[in-house]
């Protein structure tokens, strides 16, 4: 049982009932894609196809087509690696930390973000698996074999090791929790199907659900424990991609707030692109009612307080680095705002910390236009903070003679261009045949007759003042 | 068991607090629940039914228990005991905190899927099973209350009249084969 | 579900019974005993360590008798180190009250509502808990901190330390005296405005005192993370003044926080014991318990974040500071070092775990008391070394200071919290908070 207070905002708007819940986020995948799906759809193909073409000539020709030289072994790959990889942090988080914190508004919008999180990881992937090299041979050795079977055993002692084993994590249980929270949804559907290939495919994957309470009850209690180590998870993740920087000891990488650091810039990027790709979403497929100026609001808070702690972590960085007194340290933080690469650092610092702060209007943040362009710019300065990181801290190391500049090269952007192909691709066939919002959870909490009858009850705080 | 077959009697309701409402009559006359299907779930209904508290939770605590242990070991085996080696001056003697990143994801890999696949064999779904159900609608909008007609006393007149008079929209009878 | 029970609030105001005060006097008055005795048992401990010391220093080098000489420590740095320890100890849990408040106005969350009181009251140990650490820190902070010796910043002086100068612009009276005591008191002016809207919200109702209180929330987290983050520097990490950490400030805030929530269950309880507070059940204990096991695995991420970086990267410049917490200083401190992970983690993280855990008021007592003696412990290792290097010990001085410190916080913020009812009358989520239920 609970109770709503008369302030908040209703999650969902319009007076749906239940079955227009069903009827409504069923529609796209029992009807003919649109044209403006189908021009996406094409779009995405497109850039996809650029993929392919660029990782196949990567892989042929070698790495020789890349940009990175002996000075700047880490630069293109590896920062698109870490974008893509925290753009993917905050499916997670809306599903599982806000789970925890009974922050209502995520369930209408957990499902797209959950499968944004999983399509991110594979692009994320990308990019390690290639910048080995020898593709068909290198994922071997990643793998905990024994020496007669590769190289030698596998290093554990190597953050870039943890670092295989958190992705497959991650993944596999994201994975997991995605389909786990659409089983009941694909039931729904399932019952629904008018067509046989239909109904065989849905009854398939939805294993036979039927909606017993026998089956909720422990349901409920195995999403709360998988949200309950998915917290944890997630946070390692990003934490374990910070240490692949933060172990070392090159000046600008050995810090120890990177893994809380990096953990709040990945939710910050990835609600940015929770936002670009929902504010499209609600207008394209109509799910206003669903996703409304509130659910924004609250999303803007979210990139607001991430941020800000982001900002946070950028001042303390700066700060330590002059109050260590550390030459190498001073060296590499003037270097990133005054070097050669200041238009970087600035324009993440833009990006990242200032342009957040128009979200204390609160008249922006129920704007959607304003939203999608600030959501746009995190995506921009998030980008751009891997990169300083990554590149500033190792064009100029410790030996002169061999500071050198880095630029991509048409193939590095063409791979990085192609991964949004695949990423979108993923996500307009996940709109086509999968139901975007989580209709039994949205169903839960329907301003209906099931919750006013209660609210009447109990609408004024029966106070008996003395 | 002169009679294979189990009887069950259902009521229909569009309402979730109607449902929940009969609940608690029929079990206040003794009458035990069998099942309740609904579209979504409805909070409070399976204490009402009086379903206890799953004890999955202790599933994946030992699953977690297990990962952790077999990462710590295997590790220990890899690094201290098969193949010794010197990366980097890293000591390769013993457990050290360069393990625990692993061991960490290891945990929560086997306390998530073992946990999955408890679920899924204790509430028995499988991929491919065919679905029994008593309206096709049970998963959009209705919700069914569910009750097994025992041999001995049932009174299923007084079922009957608690779930119409609790909002039920329709009543159904059923034999299903055991 | 018996969705139809009505819960019926009366206006109740706290007071303390004669009881509770005498035994809170009682507490307080064994602190003050044992630390008495505790500082002659420190003087006389450190008289007869001297004289052995004394006779070590003369063979060794100039190098270490002249830093001995300047910065030997003795009972009294003893003293202002204990002093430093529960006074940043109490103060940083009353922070944790008015960022609790700040934080469920800020997150909309309504299910604490009934508990807002009660942080309010924590936040109310800031102007006390403000006097005494700025007493502790302007009155002892030559034998505190290092880097306020005479001449250390002074390139003519012999006493000249290079790096404790370079970091001048930042360790220097401006930061100490006036900036970062600044902090909190904007701090308590901040906890004073969301208790004073509170106040006048139970009179005049309505929802603007609320819509108010998100606003100042939003601000006051947002200057909290930074002022916050300077304080800790200034006054913590700045007893080893060499060393450096980026993690610190959000090390702090972790110990804040969970033992923040650690007090603040405890608190419930013992109110709920006393019959106060009715309307709050399991299901917000429940809750409570689970904001004490959160923090724990957050505080064990952050101390391993810490740990695991310096310790992989092994430059000297950093793990001198965990050198000196194990093999270092004799070793004196490894012990300790061990308990901490044990007492700050493993403990309450296992005997939490269970839902049934986080309902049990006994267990949840006792576990409480071992995440509180834990982080003072995770505190007595952040300071220690760098004031007493391997001249610390554990005696009675230890032991009473705490408690005495302990008895002072729970009886100011349980004298607070008689001054207004003991729940906001007509918040806009006291409702729901009432109603609150943690569901599966």
């Amino acid at each position: 049982m609970s109770y709503e207070s008369p302030i908040r905002e209703p999650l969902v708007t319009g007076g749906r009932t239940a079955s227009d819940v069903t009827a409504e986020i069923c529609r796209p995948l029992e009807n003919k894609p649109s044209k403006l799906w189908w021009l996406g759809f094409t779009l995405s193909i497109v850039c996809l196809t650029i993929l392919v073409y660029t990782l196949v000539r990567s892989s042929f020709e070698g790495l020789g087509l890349w940009g990175i030289n002996k000075t700047v072994g880490w630069a293109w790959d590896i920062t698109n690696f870490v974008f893509w990889v925290g753009i993917g942090h905050a499916g997670t988080l809306i599903s599982a930390i806000l789970l925890l914190f009974r922050q209502k508004w995520r369930m209408s919008i957990n499902r797209s973000a959950e499968a944004m999180t999983i399509f991110a990881v594979f692009c994320a992937a990308i990019f390690p698996l290639f910048h080995m090299g020898r593709v068909w041979i290198g994922p071997v050795w990643a793998l905990p074999l024994p020496n007669a079977l590769g190289s030698l055993w596998v290093n554990f002692n190597s953050p870039l090791l943890w670092d295989v084993f958190a992705i497959s994590t991650y993944l596999s249980v994201s994975l997991l929790f995605w389909y786990l929270g659409m089983v009941p949804d694909l039931a729904t559907i399932r019952d629904r199907a008018a067509t046989p290939i239909r109904k065989f495919v849905y009854r398939f994957l939805s294993m036979g659900w039927d909606g017993s309470t026998r089956t909720w009850a422990r349901y409920e209690v195995v999403s709360l424990i998988l949200a309950g180590i998915s917290t944890p998870l997630v946070l390692s993740v990003h934490t374990i991609v910070s240490m692949d920087f933060a172990t070392s000891v090159i000046p600008g990488w050995h810090t120890t707030i990177f893994p809380p650091y990096f953990v709040a810039g990945a939710i910050f990027s990835g609600f940015g692109m929770v936002l670009t790709l929902l504010i499209i979403a609600r207008k394209v497929m109509g799910y206003e009612n669903y996703i409304t100026i509130g659910h924004l609001d609250a999303m803007c808070r979210v990139i607001l307080l991430t941020g800000s702690m982001v900002g946070l972590a950028y001042i303390t960085e700066f700060f330590i680095a002059w109050y260590s007194g550390v030459q190498y340290e001073r060296y590499a933080f003037l270097n990133r705002m005054a070097g050669p690469y200041w238009w970087a650092y600035w324009s993440m610092m833009t990006c990242n910390v200032i342009s957040p702060q128009l979200f204390w209007v609160k008249k922006w943040r129920r704007n959607p236009n304003f939203i999608f362009v600030m959501s746009i710019i995190v995506n921009i300065g998030m980008w751009f903070e891997r990169f300083v990181i990554i590149v500033t801290s190792l064009h100029r190391d410790y030996l002169p003679s061999s500071w050198v500049m880095y630029s991509p090269t048409l193939i590095e952007i063409g791979i990085f261009v192609g991964t949004f192909g695949l990423f979108f691709t993923c996500f307009f066939l996940f709109a086509k045949f999968l139901p975007v919002i989580n209709m039994a959870e949205v169903k839960s909490i329907l301003p209906g007759k099931a919750h006013s009858h209660e609210a009447e009850e109990v609408k004024q705080p029966d106070l008996v003042t003395q | 068991m002169a009679n294979k077959n189990k009887k069950y009697i259902y009521g229909i309701y569009d309402d979730a607090d109607a449902i929940m409402d009969s609940v608690h009559k029929l079990r206040g006359q003794g009458v035990e629940i069998h099942d309740c299907y609904t579209p979504f779930p409805v909070h409070g209904l399976d204490k009402a039914m009086g379903i206890k508290r799953s004890n999955l939770t202790i599933g994946a605590f030992l699953f977690g228990a297990l990962g952790c242990t077999l990462a710590i070991v295997f590790q220990l085996y890899v690094m201290a005991a098969d193949w010794p080696m010197n990366i980097g001056g890293k000591p390769n003697d013993g457990y050290y905190p360069s393990f625990i990143p692993v061991t960490f994801e290891l945990t929560i890999l086997f306390t998530a899927f073992g946990m999955a696949t408890l679920f899924f064999i204790r509430t028995k779904l499988i991929h491919g099973k065919v679905e029994q159900l008593v309206d096709p609608r049970q998963t959009d909008d209705l919700f069914v209350l569910a009750i097994e007609e025992k041999s001995h006393n049932f009174d299923k007149e007084m079922v009957n009249r608690t779930m119409i008079d609790g909002g039920a929209l329709e009543i159904r009878e059923r034999e299903l084969e055991k | 579900m018996g969705h139809s029970h009505t819960v019926h609030l009366t206006e109740e105001r706290y007071s303390m019974t004669s009881k509770t005060r005498n035994i809170l006097f009682g507490v307080l008055a064994l602190g003050l005993i044992l630390t008495i005795i505790g500082i002659f048992q420190a003087q006389g401990a450190a008289h007869h360590e001297a004289a052995e010391h004394s006779a070590l220093v003369s063979t060794e080098t100039g190098v270490v008798s002249a830093d001995a000489a300047h910065h030997g420590p003795t009972w009294v740095s003893r003293l202002w180190a204990n002093l430093l320890l529960n006074g940043w100890y109490t103060l940083i849990i009353a922070m944790a009250g008015t960022f609790f408040i700040a934080v469920n106005y800020a997150a909309n969350a309504g299910w604490a509502t009934g508990l807002k009181r009660i942080s309010e009251a924590m936040g109310h140990y800031l102007p006390v808990g403000l006097v005494i650490f700025l007493l502790i820190v302007f009155l002892g902070g030559d034998s505190l901190y290092h880097w306020r010796a005479d001449g250390i910043m002074d390139e003519n002086s012999p006493n000249f330390d290079s790096i404790i100068a370079s970091k001048g612009w930042f360790l220097n009276s401006a930061f100490y005296y006036v900036v970062a005591p600044l902090l909190v008191v904007v701090f308590y002016l901040f906890h004073r405005n969301f208790t004073n809207m509170s106040i006048r919200e139970d009179k005049e109702g309505g929802v603007g005192f609320f819509k108010r209180s998100v606003a100042f929330s939003g601000a006051f987290l947002f200057l909290f993370a930074f002022g916050f983050s300077i304080l800790s520097w200034e006054y913590i990490m700045s007893v080893d003044p060499h060393w450096f950490s980026t993690i610190y400030a959000i090390y702090n805030f972790a110990i804040s926080f969970v033992c923040g929530m650690t007090v603040m269950t405890m608190i419930t309880l013992f109110l709920k014991s006393q019959g106060y507070l009715s309307f709050i059940n399991g299901e917000h204990i429940h809750d409570l318990g689970k904001f004490m096991f959160a923090f724990t695995i957050f505080w064990t991420y952050i101390w391993l974040a810490q740990y695991l970086l310096i310790w992989y990267a092994d430059m000297p410049e950093e793990t001198v500071y965990y050198y000196m917490r194990l093999d270092g200083n004799e070793g004196i401190y490894q012990f300790q070092f061990w308990a901490n992970l044990f007492l700050c983690f493993f403990i309450p993280f296992l005997a939490l775990m269970t839902r049934n855990a986080k309902r049990n008021p006994m267990w949840l007592y006792l576990v409480g008391s071992i995440i509180l003696i834990g982080h003072w412990n995770d505190l007595y290792l952040m300071i220690m070394p760098g004031v007493m290097q391997e001249h610390a010990s554990i005696g009675l001085l230890e032991i009473g200071m705490p408690i005495f410190f302990g008895a002072l916080f729970v009886f100011i913020v349980l004298k607070a919290f008689e001054k207004a009812p003991t729940f906001p009358l007509k918040h806009p989520y006291l409702e729901e908070s009432v109603h609150h239920d943690v569901g599966p």
